[in-house]
């Protein structure tokens, strides 16, 4: 097993480094002054000069490059130019807001996606059956940002049911700890509800295909022959071997729920990852971008391995094979 | 239901013809009578050939292929011998038609196409046209509102068309009323109006923040976005092609090279790269479709490479390989004709996704920059104003989704008619 891991790991170390360097050069190379929100046209050349050198906009591209690779493999990212803070220290008060509706979206997913999968082989062949393989066919292609306007306008605008932006209430600050967290929740159920609703939409489709497959295999007659419960055979037969395929889903779900993330932070004006990732490209900052696109990259490659090592964990086969 | 598909659509096609004859007839005169003045009189042809002229001409001749398409069949299936209403079926498919008879996104999908090539005659207004913001903005769905014609610059009128003969005034006439598409439009009091006082019109999807009407915006945006992703789709096919194609056939190194290429782009959400990419190239159109492209391709040459290792160890390859024919030769005969299906799927998996990753580029403010409407630059807009005025927001986006889904439904009937993927 560490092997596997460890195999996983090198093979995607070039993954990285070549997304690494594709950005670098598409900042690098694209016409457009990073500096030019800072200097203004009072600034002596001599100033504007010293402050490029600081940076180290003066050098080649490539020693540029080289040198920000040593820095960020010795842990430095280097100093964002709009936040006027180190990158890492920016994206470590962002990070876990996006890791929160991340989290969230997930356990939404996962719950929504499974109910309905099921409920749908249970009635195979129905009405209700139907309803759902059709419905999830359409949710799972809406786009993020349609669902994430909807659920803006009836949720938070028709129903005034939830607050429409932001992480907390104006005057959270000092509420107690309980009415805080349930502020926090008021204002984390619509994105959560915006990123979930397509992936909810894929699991369910998945989920529904692959107990299918599973409900009529021999292991599953022989046990309801010896007269095995039918809820212990749902549980102990069916849901585990079912389940193998949606592991795999919720992997690459991880780079949408990254691509979800860029256009639901911008709708309901979550401070997170995505929002951030945007704001900094807009601006030019270099170092944020590139501190944005090694953490999306990390975060999308460690998804996949966990992925793969939950995988290897419900499906022992794969362990064997590998 | 089915069966009575077709007998709709021709009747609303003649409704449509009818509603819509100011502008359609003017238009269909226009692109009859440019060629035969230009070749018949002596005019100049640069007065007669404007710019704005070009797509509705355009339109005017996809509107005209459709009435003949439309009547042809309907003739066809009437006037055939002893003929009952109730043993026609309208719903077969029409022999010839390249396309195999799928589900209704089918239909959907062309009803898009339709409205994409004929959206200057389809659409009530121009989609920049403005009056009085004041007054005509947020305007409700239904609500009514008084247009001006706008008086149309003197110098696209040419005075050589008021003294020559009958018919080249006419085409004067018609391109001075196509020209003059941008009305000024006033908020309707309920007074009565005199007789050179504009007429009362009917917004029926309501006006946005500056008093443009919404129908319009939709119509022209759906073009757009029909477009850009149209264009992306077709440069994204060819590029994953081409790339699986060389990664099936050489395979070796240059097949895991390529591999690990397309793992790259797969590797990371695409979005974010191609927000990188365009915010820090611009973003004209061409860029946009380039980009889209660029950071499409993957899945498409996946799908190409591994059919290609399927084929290569054909008996029928290997016996054109032993003929002595040419690597280019074997991939234009046996290896293209068999890709072909897997071509078609995966691009109109792709339209799905181009479409919606332009529509969410613009909906950030990143992909067609307004004043020129697009699918998603219009929600994005609308974001603002959600509280007060959801029409203007709500209904692009039904349009938008109606697009992607009928696009991936297709797909998924491609799929499942060829059972090309388990």
């Amino acid at each position: 097993m560490a092997r596997l891991v460890a195999k996983r790991i090198v093979s995607a170390i070039p993954l990285l480094f070549g997304l690494l360097t594709i950005v670098f050069l598409i900042s690098r190379l694209a016409p457009g002054d990073p500096l030019a929100h800072f200097i203004s046209p009072k600034i002596s050349p001599q100033v504007a000069e010293e402050l490029r050198k600081q940076f180290g906009l003066d050098q080649p591209i490539l020693i540029q490059y080289v040198s920000w690779l040593t820095n960020a493999l010795k842990g430095d990212l280097g100093t964002s130019f709009s936040h006027q803070r180190p990158v890492a220290k920016v994206i470590l008060t962002f990070l876990p807001n996006t890791a929160l509706l991340a989290a969230a979206a997930i356990v939404i997913e996962v719950i929504v996606g499974l109910f309905l999968g099921s409920v749908a082989v249970r009635c195979y062949g129905s009405w209700l059956d139907k309803l759902v393989a059709n419905t999830t066919l359409v949710v799972y292609t809406l786009p993020t940002f349609w669902v994430g306007f909807l659920l803006l306008t009836i949720f938070a605008y028709g129903l005034q049911l939830f607050p429409s932006s932001l992480m907390y209430s104006v005057d959270s600050e000092s509420l107690p700890a309980l009415d805080r967290a349930i502020d926090l929740l008021k204002h984390l159920i619509l994105p959560a509800c915006a990123i979930a609703i397509s992936g909810a939409a894929a699991i369910a489709r998945y989920f529904r295909s692959s107990l299918l497959k599973v409900q009529n295999s021999e292991y599953v007659t022989a046990a309801r022959s010896l007269g095995v419960t039918e809820r212990k055979i749902f549980f102990c037969y069916q849901l585990p071997n079912a389940v193998a395929p949606v592991i795999t889903i919720l992997g690459l779900e991880i780079g949408t729920l990254l691509t979800g993330a860029i256009v639901t932070e911008t709708i309901f004006s979550w401070p997170g990852m995505g929002r951030l990732a945007v704001l900094a490209i807009l601006a030019r900052d270099y170092p944020l971008v590139m501190g944005c696109t090694l953490i999306s990259g990390v975060v999308v490659i460690v998804g996949n391995l966990v992925a793969d090592f939950l995988y290897a964990r419900v499906d022992p086969r794969v362990r064997v094979v590998s | 239901m089915r069966r009575l598909l077709f007998p709709i659509g021709l009747l609303v096609f003649v409704l449509l013809t009818i509603q819509r004859w100011g502008i359609v007839h003017p238009s269909v005169v226009s692109l009859g009578l440019t060629p035969v003045v230009l070749l018949f009189t002596k005019l100049e042809s640069q007065h007669l050939l404007k710019a704005g002229l070009v797509e509705y001409w355009v339109a005017g001749l996809f509107w005209l292929a459709t009435g003949v398409f439309l009547t042809k069949r309907f003739l066809g299936l009437v006037l055939s011998r002893n003929w009952r209403w109730r043993e026609t079926d309208f719903s077969a498919r029409p022999r010839g038609l390249l396309v195999p008879r799928l589900n209704a996104s089918y239909t959907v999908l062309m009803l898009f196409a339709f409205v994409a090539l004929t959206a200057p005659l389809l659409s009530p207004f121009s989609p920049t046209s403005q009056g009085d913001l004041i007054t005509t903005r947020f305007l409700k769905p239904f609500e009514r509102g008084v247009v001006f014609p706008a008086s149309v610059p003197l110098d696209q009128v040419e005075p050589a068309f008021l003294t020559s003969s009958g018919m080249v005034r006419l085409l004067g006439r018609v391109n001075t009323r196509l020209l003059s598409r941008d009305e000024r439009i006033v908020r309707f009091g309920g007074q009565p109006l005199g007789a050179n006082e504009g007429q009362i019109r009917i917004f029926l999807l309501g006006t946005d923040n500056l008093g443009r009407d919404v129908l319009s915006r939709i119509v022209y945006g759906t073009r757009i976005s029909l477009a850009v992703g149209f264009a992306a789709m077709c440069c994204a096919i060819v590029l994953g092609s081409i790339v699986g194609l060389i990664a099936g056939l050489l395979g070796g190194w240059v097949d895991r090279l390529l591999m690990r290429l397309t793992d790259l782009f797969l590797a990371f959400p695409s979005l974010f790269l191609i927000i990188a990419l365009v915010a820090f190239l611009g973003n004209s159109i061409f860029l946009l479709v380039g980009v889209l492209a660029i950071t499409g391709w993957m899945g498409v040459a996946r799908l190409i490479r591994g059919e290609v290792l399927l084929l290569r160890d054909r008996e029928f390859v290997l016996a054109a390989r032993l003929l002595g024919r040419s690597s280019v030769q074997i991939i234009r005969d046996h290896m293209l004709p068999n890709v072909l299906p897997t071509i078609l799927l995966a691009s109109v998996l792709q339209l799905g996704n181009v479409v919606l990753a332009e529509a969410a580029l613009s909906f950030l403010g990143l992909g067609i920059q307004p004043p020129t409407p697009s699918l998603g630059n219009m929600i994005g807009e609308s974001l603002a104003y959600v509280g007060s005025a959801w029409w203007v927001g709500v209904f692009p986006g039904v349009v938008l989704s109606a697009l992607v889904v009928s696009a991936n439904v297709a797909a998924e009937s491609v799929q499942k008619a060829s059972s090309l993927l388990p």
